[in-house]
């Protein structure tokens, strides 16, 4: 093949990945949801966009934290779902969002993997030195509310790593690696996980607020968002979610 | 001192101006970021240097591993014919492309505590790479050999045959000849490759966390402790990529000579 040609295959390579999408008219509504919700978030997304042809909704998951730091870095961002109040409230200080509606709650247990090889029955065995648990780093949701839970029981957990996020605890216990980790309820389903219940005293029940940025350019689509998901209970609750 | 061939039209400069200042940019970004005022704070504290020297001493042993494994694997894949070999070359290579992330999860399928072959190290040694710096110097070694075996195979295939054939027929040991005469000829490809493999090692991230998890002291490396910081203390995050930048700089500057061979040297 001739140098010309290559070079004119090429630059036909670039041109086309970068016009591939754009061009016509539908809005693209950017939705940033806490990855514990992305299961939800996809069904509201089919619901949604089925009564809203012209409009393309794009979820973006990852934890939390991360996604309020990429928000305060100026993330092009309509709607905000997080798992914690505190990381909403990060992102809010720095871009205003509208009052936040609580879309979902949630609690949390403990997960060990098929079989439950260490034999852990309660929040005390997360103490024993047989058994390495697996939680999240500080600053990710799932942590503040595991440490809360293991203080109001009074267990020093024998932390064994700390992960990036959730999907890091759920991965570690479910391959054997790590022989406990506390998740949320909802993030036990369809993993390949047993779970043990937390007792309700001392369990936590966690608030996932979601809301519309104000300056957006689509900021009545996306109030209209907010709005369709607080509206669909089903969808939650059939993902394991509780509602407030 | 002037290299072969001809100098580049003018056009060609300027596209290469562009690709440098696309590289710089990201760096100068980071510096007009770093809150200087904290860099010796954030430098002296126990977790970054903690973090540092796990760094260091994962990354070197990950290098050393790369090149006992991997100058065999390239003489072999350079000199042996036998069937399968370009298959046996792409297994071989392909961490190279692989997201890390997938790296990491092979390896807990196949080294972690009940993957297929670590369950027996497990079950006979009570020993486990999950969680533990070994684990880290795996993952990084995974990632990071193909960059040596490229490299040191490369040089292999180009090197002239006479003087080791002459080495052999004067009753050397292949061993010896390969030794003695081979790897002198390569030693600047190999110094490349070993160079390569180690800055791949330090700057990992995906393949070790998922594979070795994060805690202080014993799993989690610089690139670690910079992305969980990236999370909750920014300026901390970017004073740890300084220091990231400016060890990797200067390995990379102070090789460069024999790296680059001694006739690129000024």
């Amino acid at each position: 093949m001739s140098n010309r040609r290559l070079f004119g295959i090429l630059v036909a390579c670039l041109a086309v990945s970068t016009t591939a999408c754009g061009g016509d008219d539908t809005d693209t509504l950017t939705v940033m949801v806490a990855s514990s919700m992305s299961g939800v978030f996809t069904d509201l997304e089919s619901a949604f966009e089925a009564t809203h042809p012209n409009v393309d909704v794009v979820v973006v998951t990852g934890s939390s934290s991360s996604l309020a730091g990429q928000i305060v870095e100026g993330a092009d961002v309509d709607v905000f779902a997080s798992a914690d109040v505190k990381q909403f409230e990060r992102a809010a200080s720095a871009v205003p969002f509208d009052e936040p509606v609580i879309v979902a709650t949630n609690t949390l247990v403990i997960i060990v993997p098929p079989g439950n090889p260490r034999d852990v029955r309660s929040l005390s065995d997360l103490a024993r030195d047989d058994v390495l648990v697996a939680t999240a780093e500080e600053s990710v949701p799932i942590r503040t509310y595991s440490d809360q839970v293991l203080e109001s029981a009074g267990v020093v957990a024998n932390f064994v790593s700390f992960e990036a996020n959730v999907s890091g605890i759920v991965t570690k216990v479910a391959n054997g690696e790590a022989d406990a980790g506390i998740v949320y309820a909802t993030d036990s389903i369809g993993a390949n996980v047993e779970t043990i219940d937390i007792p309700t005293d001392i369990n936590v029940v966690t608030t996932s607020p979601m809301a519309a940025r104000v300056e957006s350019d689509r900021a009545s689509l996306a109030r209209e968002f907010v709005a369709f998901a607080d509206s669909r209970d089903d969808l939650f609750v059939a993902r394991g979610f509780g509602k407030s | 001192m002037t290299s072969p061939g001809a100098r580049p039209p003018r056009f060609i400069r300027v596209i290469a101006v562009v690709a440098i200042v696309f590289f710089c940019l990201p760096f100068v970004g980071l510096l007009w970021r770093t809150p200087w005022s904290r860099v010796f704070d954030v430098l002296g504290d126990e977790t970054s240097r903690e973090a540092l020297w796990l760094s260091l001493r994962t990354s070197i042993a990950a290098a050393l591993v790369s090149v006992i494994f991997g100058v065999p694997l390239a003489w072999v894949l350079a000199t042996v014919d036998f069937r399968g070999r370009n298959i046996v070359r792409a297994l071989c290579l392909i961490s190279m492309v692989l997201p890390p992330v997938v790296g990491g999860i092979s390896l807990i399928f196949s080294m972690g505590r009940t993957g297929l072959f670590g369950r027996w190290l497990d079950e006979w040694f009570g020993f486990r790479f999950t969680f533990s710096t070994w684990g880290v110097i795996i993952a990084q070694v995974f990632v990071a050999m193909p960059f040596l075996v490229l490299s040191v195979e490369g040089a292999l295939r180009q090197v002239d045959p006479r003087p080791t054939d002459a080495a052999r027929t004067l009753g050397a040991s292949s061993w010896y000849a390969f030794r003695r005469v081979t790897i002198p000829s390569i030693g600047s490809a190999l110094i490349a490759g070993t160079v390569l493999a180690w800055a791949r090692a330090f700057g990992e991230f995906g393949a070790t966390i998922t594979f070795a998890g994060n805690y202080p002291g014993t799993t989690r490396t610089l690139s670690i402790a910079t992305y969980s910081a990236l999370e909750n203390d920014q300026g901390r995050a970017m004073v740890l990529s300084l220091m990231m930048i400016l060890v990797s700089f200067v390995v990379l500057i102070a090789l460069r000579d024999r790296w680059l061979g001694s006739e690129a040297s000024r």
